[in-house]
């Protein structure tokens, strides 16, 4: 699905943003790319979608190379980034005038997510809307383009309580065999129940990356009052209902991926954890 | 090269949907001036700040930049869509515009001061009467703009503008320094008068520059980045 190799990227010369980062993204799976901010997650999802080029190495996604914006690649990716902005129009003609280049954009599919987003007026101007719920428009519309990879940063921002919870909702149901969904976040309690793979980008690399399971059948995330006797803690952080801990999995338990709690092990114990899920022979 | 007239109309039919709000409101300026002032002197400025227009959403906040470049049409496609919009239809909005500001002072003229027709309007304006070389003059401009527009990602028109002053200035210095240095003073002129250059080499100029600048914003489009 996506393949990267050596990439190299710098917005101002000598001072590298991307710094030769090889990846393989497997299709069908939802991929949540972590890091801190600033640490160059959008300048990767650019790189893929062929907003920026590189300066050295390969991308190859859905096939192509996204510098060179083949009209079919286009078709079958959608952008969504962090900020956007809308034109002062109606939400149907929005629809009626972008959706023409997708030959797989299904109407009907749109206003049914709409309508999971609680968005009914389809005359309503985009313009005047608040920024989540143009947010949600837009996620819907990209959705249903039926785009084999949709690249989402930060798509939580600006979403309030329950249409994050939709916004889950939604995405696990437009999920199928043929699409991957990468979603670019800071705010990694949003990607709960959601995410089958973690990619961590720390600076210039990618230090992470797994699926959810690989994660869990190499670590455990458990919660203990005391955690004095616990051998193999990698990390830990004090909550309200007791230590929160994640430590490596040696006697194959079983448990749920917290991945804010994975997430600051990995930047609290890095070499460590990357080494534990290197090790291919657990 | 992906080449698909049905998406050039839809990208123009695109653009009419988002900008025909600007569009009418830019005619309706046009008819308002032309009507007041009741001659076409104006011209050249409508299509100045029409040119600056070009590649608007390339031309503009990362935001929309983002989205042209990623909508599902090849770089050909949205150069030729741009093209359209520049060379076509903007010149055509300015050209019914003016006129229709020209015909709405006749009617005024006529039917509330009672005026006849040929004291009031001059049916033979400028930028018909010379049009040969009004064009000799426009193209290369109007390539200029366009060229600026997607080289640059914000006030392209502007730029573009700057660096021609900037280019003129450069010129009449040098030409100025020159002209001290052999003559011992500056009574002088060594810029080639326009009336002494032979027809065709104004359109091998004129041509030449459209070409290198119309060439040089299909290539600059297609190394665009956002």
């Amino acid at each position: 699905m996506i393949e990267i190799n050596n990439l190299k990227f710098s917005y101002k010369r000598n001072k590298m943003v991307i710094d030769d980062i090889s990846l393989n993204i497997e299709k069908g799976y939802i991929h949540g790319l972590l890091g801190k901010n600033g640490i160059g997650k959008t300048t990767l999802l650019k790189l893929m979608a062929g907003l920026l080029f590189p300066n050295s190495g390969d991308i190859e996604v859905l096939g192509y190379t996204p510098m060179q914006r083949k009209v079919g690649f286009l078709q079958d990716i959608f952008f969504l980034s962090e900020e956007f902005d809308v034109y002062k129009m109606s939400i149907e003609n929005y629809v009626k005038l972008n959706s023409v280049f997708y030959p797989k954009f299904s109407e009907t599919d749109f206003y049914n997510y709409l309508e999971e987003f609680e968005i009914t007026d389809r005359k309503s101007k985009l313009n005047a809307l608040s920024f989540g719920t143009k947010k949600k428009v837009i996620i819907a519309f990209g959705l249903a383009t039926h785009a084999r990879l949709m690249i989402l940063d930060e798509p939580t921002n600006g979403l309030d309580i329950p249409s994050k919870a939709q916004f889950r909702k939604i995405i696990l149901k437009a999920m199928n065999d043929e699409t991957t969904i990468i979603i670019s976040t800071h705010q990694v309690r949003d990607l709960h129940n959601l995410i089958d793979s973690i990619l961590i980008m720390d600076e210039r690399n990618i230090l992470i990356n797994a699926s959810n399971r690989e994660i869990t059948s190499k670590l455990y995330f458990g919660v203990e009052k005391d955690i004095s006797n616990i051998d193999n803690i990698l990390y830990s952080e004090d909550n309200i209902g007791g230590n929160l801990f994640v430590k490596e999995n040696r006697e194959n338990l079983e448990s749920n991926l917290d991945i804010e709690l994975f997430f600051n092990a990995v930047f609290h114990n890095k070499e460590k954890i990357k080494s534990i899920l290197s090790n291919n022979n657990k | 090269m992906e080449l698909n007239i049905n998406r050039i109309i839809n990208l123009i039919k695109r653009d009419i949907g988002i900008y025909w709000q600007t569009y009418l409101k830019a005619m309706l300026a046009i008819i308002s001036v032309q009507a007041i002032a009741n001659n076409t002197d104006f011209g050249l400025y409508w299509f100045i700040m029409a040119f600056t227009f070009a590649f608007k959403e390339y031309n503009n906040s990362t935001k929309l930049r983002i989205q042209i470049t990623n909508l599902p049409a090849s770089n050909l496609e949205k150069y030729l869509y741009s093209f359209f919009i520049i060379f076509l239809l903007f010149p055509l909005i300015i050209l019914i515009s003016m006129y229709g500001g020209l015909l709405l002072r006749y009617f005024l003229d006529v039917i509330v001061f009672g005026l006849t027709f040929t004291q009031t309007i001059d049916l033979t304006p400028s930028i018909w009467s010379s049009m040969t070389s009004q064009i000799l003059i426009y193209a290369p401009m109007v390539s200029i703009f366009f060229f600026g527009n997607i080289y640059f990602n914000k006030q392209g028109g502007l730029k573009m503008i700057f660096y021609i002053i900037a280019f003129s200035l450069l010129v009449f210095v040098i030409n100025a320094i020159i002209l001290y240095f052999i003559t011992g003073g500056l009574s002088h002129s060594f810029i080639i008068q326009g009336s002494s250059i032979p027809e065709f080499v104004k359109y091998i100029v004129s041509f030449g520059i459209t070409g290198f600048f119309i060439i040089l914003a299909y290539l600059s489009l297609t190394e665009k980045e956002v």
